[in-house]
């Protein structure tokens, strides 16, 4: 408030307002001076004094009129007014003065200390009006501007008095808010507890509480709600502000929500960083120097290294320390430029773990930059690919494995696509086709390498389509020069997981082989045509034989036969003529022509065997030595013979042949233990081997085994004529029979210790 | 009581031919024995053409025939009488040096009645003869047609 009160004085009498003017300016207030009515409002309304002395009587405008237009200024609530008369002013002027507003009333004249007085009280009231004026509105503004919603409760809990934002907080109109009780604005499930809430609020402290109000509309939100306590004359009335924390409450759940997803994507990161296999990091520059200080390093790095992550955090540029000093210019060179640059950083190098291991890491990493753009750190993950490493070392290896076999193999190779074009092709053939690889590299192998003519699908596409490999496949090939050659080859397709993805032939050049084919099918038919020739020959001889066989057999049977006919006729003719001697000589003539037609017939029979053919069947070998010895009766019956016959087997052979044999071999035991009683002829059997051994044993004179070669040759004779007769031919047909069967004859024999006759016979089925 | 009947020797050889007639006078088997030197004479003697046109008719009670013969051997002879239905049922009896099967296989394929080789021994042929004259010329009856006893 002002210290010096604005005082306007009005009046048209001059000295009059000169001399009330001097007293109130003495008495220390700012007076302003006003002669008419209308100074005296514009004065008023530009300087809005405190108050205003004003004379009833004026010579525009009346005094009350005047008073009337101050108070209907609301600008001029503050503005009090003093009406001046003179005594003789009736009573019923008063009234109509203090109806226009007029605040008080001093009559003329005026002494100079009640004019102060006066003045004094009046503006003592009105600087208490005023003040009184302020505070109301300042608490109604105040009430009304809130941005909370303000309820005035009395000592009951109805509501009082309440401001705007209540109204458009809850929905209600202010004819409908004010009256209700509070408790109606929580629902029935809080409304004993807020209404405690209310209750417990002590005068001195104002308390904070949260609960649930709900809208004219019914719906529920959450709200705070500050109240206090006040006394107006010894009541107790209560002040609730609220607010809608219904916004506040989401942003909290969002809040938790979003807390709860940040913790999870950090715990998500973390996770995927522990398990890359390999090392997630991050380092900065730091203000002080040039270097790069880790910043962040995954735990893997441990495990992978064997450094600890403060180890890392501990050296600048910590990672290139441990470099393979090989590797280290280099890896140094492409972290320099990754920083410098925008683009990925992609290395390889080797790292030496704290316990002296290599691993080989493939590190990728970006710079990281400030706002202005300039690098202030690096990041990235750096990988382990030892084991990357070494299968590409190993796949190397192979490679250059197979190449080097493919470039010193002596047989032709090449590869082709899919589509039959040639992806490859060996040193060796490359010489034998007389083609560079680069001039065959693309073109289409059946085309360029094949000679015509060409099958209807190219064997590369049939093989590349059927995934079946074809081997030892002879065909032409064409040189560069055009001429041919013939070649052995073998397609495969070339597999890549289950895609085929051409096909490899492998080729060798087969002119050698084939002249020497060619040789051996002249020579092999110069053999035939020998074969026949040779044949025919044998046949022609074998048939003069024949004829000469016959012819013997015939015609030199006959001149034997005669020489025995007539001796006997001439012998019977003139017997009783002959002396002794005559009839002996006539005598050894038939002897000697009957042996001679033995030798004869003997002879023949060897010659047969030999050239007829075998006439192979079942033959029961025990009934063919019962015939045999059955056909020997005669000579038997003078003998004593002690026969043992073993239990013989069923063969498969010629039976009139083994017959022949077997009667050879009895026969010559019969002859040859002539003289041996009793004679013991014992003839067996006994498997070896897959095959039957047949013998036929005696006790006779046996035979010096010195000459056993001889035994089986034609006419060879161990012993005289006169001791034993024979022709010498038997022991040898019994060989041919038996080699003709494919079987093997031996004797062994002791001089007068008797012989052995042995022969074996394949053992069919 | 024996019949003589004639008996038909076609043989080359004039020694066998004398040791037959020997053999069969040995047996006193007198019977009539016309002797033929080649299958040529046989067939005109069987035929009654050539030479033995005019000869007395009816057949042989017995054609002991020698395998080996100028011009046309025994066996084309025994082949022509057998394979002739007026002759094939005169008995034939090859008589031969030869042991070759070959040769008695064909033989009795083509029909033949006996088959005997001549032994060396001049006893055993005796022997044989007169078995051989005993049953063809004497036992067996001959077809119709055979010459007739006088």
């Amino acid at each position: 408030m002002n210290e010096n009160p604005k005082i306007l004085v009005v009046d048209d009498n001059i000295p009059m307002l000169y001399a009330v003017a001097r007293m109130l300016r003495d008495a220390g207030y700012l007076v302003l001076e006003a002669a008419t009515g209308t100074d005296a409002l514009r004065i008023t309304e530009s300087e809005q004094p405190d108050l205003l002395l004003l004379d009833v009587r004026l010579p525009d405008i009346s005094g009350m009129e005047i008073c009337r237009r101050v108070k209907a200024n609301p600008s001029l609530t503050g503005t009090f007014v003093l009406l001046l008369s003179s005594l003789d002013i009736s009573t019923e002027k008063k009234i109509e003065g203090l109806d226009s507003g007029a605040d008080g009333y001093i009559t003329r004249p005026i002494q100079s200390r009640e004019l102060r007085a006066r003045v004094e009280s009046m503006l003592r009231i009105q600087r208490t009006e005023v003040a009184l004026r302020g505070s109301e509105q300042l608490w109604k503004t105040v009430f009304s501007a809130a941005n909370d919603s303000m309820l005035l409760l009395d000592e009951n809990l109805i509501i009082h008095a309440c401001n705007s934002t209540a109204l458009d907080l809850y929905g209600y109109a202010e004819s409908e808010l004010v009256g209700m009780h509070v408790g109606t604005l929580s629902p029935e499930n809080l409304r004993e507890e807020s209404v405690a809430n209310a209750r417990s609020i002590s005068t001195a402290q104002g308390r904070l509480f949260e609960t649930e109000h709900l809208r004219k509309s019914g719906e529920a939100f959450p709200v705070e709600i500050s109240g206090r306590t006040f006394d107006v004359d010894g009541r107790l009335h209560y002040i609730h502000a609220i607010r809608d924390i219904s916004e506040r409450k989401h942003a909290e759940r969002e809040s938790e929500q979003l807390s709860a997803l940040i913790e999870y994507q950090s715990r998500r990161l973390a996770s995927i960083i522990a398990n890359v296999p390999g090392v997630v990091w991050e380092s900065w520059k730091r203000t002080e120097g040039e270097e790069l200080w880790i910043d962040f390093v995954s735990a893997h790095v441990e495990q992978m290294l064997g450094y600890s992550v403060e180890e890392w955090h501990a050296t600048p540029d910590f990672w290139l320390t441990i470099v393979h000093p090989d590797d280290r210019a280099e890896a140094a060179r492409v972290a320099t430029e990754t920083f410098a640059s925008d683009r990925e950083g992609i290395n390889q190098f080797r790292w030496i773990a704290k316990d002296g291991r290599v691993i080989w890491v493939e590190s990728h990493s970006v710079a990281i930059r400030d706002e202005a753009g300039n690098p202030i750190g690096m990041r990235g993950v750096t990988m382990d690919v030892t084991n990357r490493r070494l299968a590409e070392e190993n796949l190397r290896y192979q490679l250059q494995f197979t190449h080097v076999i493919a470039d010193n193999l002596a047989e032709g190779l090449y590869a082709v696509d899919g589509a039959g074009l040639i992806t490859y092709i060996n040193p060796a053939a490359e010489e034998m086709l007389g083609w560079r690889d680069d001039e065959l590299l693309g073109r289409r192998a059946l085309e360029i390498i094949s000679a015509p003519p060409w099958p209807d699908e190219d064997p590369h596409a049939a093989v590349a389509r059927t995934g079946e490999a074809i081997r030892n496949h002879e065909d032409r090939f064409i040189r560069k020069d055009g001429s041919r050659f013939p070649i052995l080859c073998s397609l495969a397709p070339i597999r890549e997981d289950e895609r085929i993805t051409g096909v490899i032939v492998a080729f060798r050049d087969i002119t050698e082989r084939k002249q020497a084919e060619e040789e051996i099918r002249q020579l092999n038919g110069d053999l035939e045509r020998r074969v026949v020739e040779r044949t025919a020959q044998l046949q022609a001889a074998n048939k003069e034989l024949e004829a000469f066989s016959y012819s013997v057999s015939h015609d030199l049977r006959a001149p034997f036969r005669h020489i025995v006919g007539f001796s006997d006729l001439l012998g019977k003719r003139a017997g009783g003529d002959l002396d002794e001697r005559s009839r002996h000589y006539l005598s050894t003539i038939s002897e000697s022509a009957k042996y001679a037609g033995t030798l004869v017939d003997n002879l023949l029979s060897f010659s047969r065997m030999g050239r007829t053919e075998l006439r192979r069947q079942v033959v029961d070998m025990t009934t063919l030595v019962r015939e045999a010895i059955a056909d020997m009766e005669p000579e038997i019956s003078q003998r004593a013979i002690e026969w043992s016959i073993g239990s013989l087997p069923a063969v498969e052979g010629d039976a009139s042949m083994l017959r022949l044999a077997l009667e050879n071999l009895i026969a010559n035991a019969v002859k040859y233990t002539r003289g041996r009683t009793p004679a013991r002829i014992e003839i067996g059997c006994a498997r070896e081997a897959g095959e039957y051994v047949f013998h036929v044993r005696d006790n006779g004179v046996g035979f010096d085994m010195r000459y056993v070669g001889k035994l089986f040759g034609v006419f060879q004779r161990l012993h005289r004529a006169e001791e034993f007769e024979g022709t010498g031919i038997g022991l040898a047909n019994v060989q041919r029979i038996i080699q003709r069967h494919g079987g093997r004859v031996w004797a062994e024999g002791i001089i007068d210790g008797g012989a052995t006759f042995s022969f074996t016979f394949p053992e069919h089925g | 009581m024996a019949e003589l009947k004639r008996i038909l020797l076609v043989e080359d050889n004039p020694n066998d031919v004398e040791l037959m007639l020997a053999a069969l006078a040995e047996n006193r088997l007198a019977n009539e024995v016309v002797v033929v030197r080649d299958g040529e004479e046989a067939l005109d003697y069987l035929y009654l053409q050539g030479i033995f046109k005019m000869r007395s008719p009816g057949m042989p009670a017995v054609v002991l025939l020698d395998l080996k013969l100028p011009k046309i051997d025994g066996l084309e002879v025994l082949e022509k009488i057998k394979a002739d239905a007026a002759l094939k049922s005169v008995p034939v009896v090859m008589l031969t040096s030869s042991r070759e099967e070959q040769d008695l296989v064909r033989s009795y394929n083509l029909g033949v009645n006996a088959y005997v080789v001549k032994p060396v021994d001049f006893t055993e042929f005796v022997a044989a003869i007169k078995e051989l004259g005993l049953f063809w010329a004497v036992i067996n009856h001959p077809p119709p047609g055979s010459i007739p006893p006088p």
